[in-house]
C-alpha cells in the first residue's frame, strides 16, 4: 500500500466535495432567520452586562489570568531580593549634628554624602548658601 | 469546483467591518456587532453542524451554544488573530464532543424535493438513494476523520489550520484525511462514476 504524503496538503477532491455537499440541509432562509433571532434573544442579557460594566473591568478581565501568577512571582522575587540586600545605615540626629555644611560646588556636582545633603537642604544656613550661590551665578 | 475560503469580511453582514473590529465592539456589549458576526458565520456553521450531526434541532442547538460561548469567552480572543479559526475551533470540538456523548440518533428523513426540482418520481428516488448511501458512508467514518474531511473538502481549511483547531499535528490531520478519502472512495466508487 502506498503511504500518504503527510508533509503537504493534497489537492481538494471536487467529486467528493460535491457528494458531501449533497448532504447539506436545504432548510431555507426562514430556518436560518429564526435561528439568528433566537441567538440574538439569548445574547441580550450577556451583552447588556458587558455594556454596563466599567471600562477597567475589561482591562481586568483581559489581564487577570496572566497577571495573577506574574504578580505573585514578582512579589516572591522582590521579597527574596530585598531580604538579601545589605541594609545601609541611615543618617541619625547625631550624624547631622556633627556634620559640617558641604561646599555648594560639591553638592552641585553630586559629590556629597546623604548626611551633607540633608544638612544642606534642611537648615537655614543651607538655604542661605543656596540663595547666595544662585545670586552669584545669575 | 472552487472551495470557498473562510472569509473574515467583505460583502457580508456587518458591512465593511472586519471580524476583529466586530469582536472589539462585541467586547463592549454592542448588540449590532454581535448580530453582524452571527449573520456572517451562522450559515456555514449550521451547514457544518448539520452535516456532522445529521439532525436539524441538534445542529441549531450546537450553533446557538457556540455563539453564546463565543460571547462568554470573547475577552480571551486576541484581535490581531483571525476570528474564523478561533470560532471553528470551538465549533468543531463541541460537535465532536456531542457526537461522542450521545448515541447517534437516526438521521432525519431526507426532504422530498421532487416537486421543487421538477424531477420525475424515478429520478427523485434515484437521487434520494444516492444521498442516503453517501450519508451512510459518511456516518460510518470515525468522528475525527469525518470532521477533518468536512473541514478540508467543504469548509476550505488547510491541514495546518485544522491541526490547530483540533490540537493535532498537521501530519496527523493529513493522515486522517487520507484514510477518510480512501474509505469514502471505496464505498462510493459506483456513485462517483454515475454522478451524485
Amino acid at each position: 500500500m502506498r503511504m500518504p504524503d503527510v508533509q503537504h496538503d493534497p489537492p481538494r477532491d471536487p467529486e467528493l466535495g460535491a457528494m458531501l455537499r449533497s448532504l447539506d440541509d436545504d432548510g431555507g432562509a426562514l430556518r436560518l432567520t429564526a435561528l439568528r433571532a433566537s441567538i440574538r434573544a439569548r445574547a441580550v442579557l450577556p451583552l447588556a452586562a458587558r455594556a454596563t460594566r466599567p471600562g477597567w473591568m475589561d482591562v481586568a478581565a483581559r489581564w487577570s489570568r496572566p497577571a495573577l501568577p506574574l504578580t505573585a512571582a514578582a512579589g516572591v522575587l522582590l521579597a527574596v531580593l530585598v531580604g538579601s540586600l545589605p541594609t545601609p545605615p541611615s543618617a541619625t540626629a547625631g550624624d547631622l549634628a556633627m556634620a559640617e555644611l558641604p561646599y555648594l560646588e560639591d553638592a552641585l556636582s553630586g559629590d556629597i554624602t546623604e548626611v551633607e545633603y540633608r544638612l544642606l537642604t534642611g537648615s537655614a544656613a543651607g538655604d542661605d548658601a543656596l540663595l547666595q550661590f544662585a545670586v552669584q551665578e545669575y | 469546483m472552487t472551495v470557498p475560503t473562510p472569509s473574515s469580511g467583505g460583502n457580508s453582514p456587518g458591512g465593511g467591518a472586519s471580524d476583529a473590529e466586530l469582536v472589539g465592539r462585541v467586547k463592549t456589549g454592542d448588540p449590532e456587532a454581535f448580530d453582524a458576526l452571527v449573520g456572517r458565520h451562522m450559515a456555514r456553521a449550521y451547514g457544518f453542524a448539520y452535516r456532522l450531526l445529521g439532525h436539524r434541532e441538534d445542529a441549531e442547538d450546537l450553533v446557538q451554544d457556540v455563539f453564546l460561548t463565543v460571547l462568554d469567552r470573547v475577552d480571551t480572543f486576541q484581535e490581531r488573530r483571525e476570528f474564523a479559526p478561533w470560532f471553528y475551533r470551538i465549533l468543531a470540538n463541541r460537535a465532536l464532543t456531542q457526537r461522542k456523548a450521545r448515541a447517534v440518533r437516526r438521521t432525519e428523513a431526507i426532504p422530498d424535493e421532487t416537486a421543487a426540482q421538477g424531477l420525475s418520481p424515478a429520478r427523485a428516488a434515484e437521487q434520494a438513494d444516492v444521498r442516503e448511501r453517501v450519508r451512510e458512508a459518511v456516518d460510518a467514518l470515525p468522528n475525527r476523520q469525518r470532521v477533518v474531511v468536512e473541514l478540508f473538502e467543504l469548509e476550505g481549511w488547510s491541514g495546518p489550520e485544522i491541526a490547530e483547531m483540533l490540537d493535532l499535528s498537521p501530519a496527523t490531520v493529513r493522515w486522517h484525511l487520507h484514510e477518510a478519502r480512501r474509505t469514502l472512495r471505496d464505498t462510493l466508487a459506483p456513485l462517483e462514476r454515475n454522478g451524485p
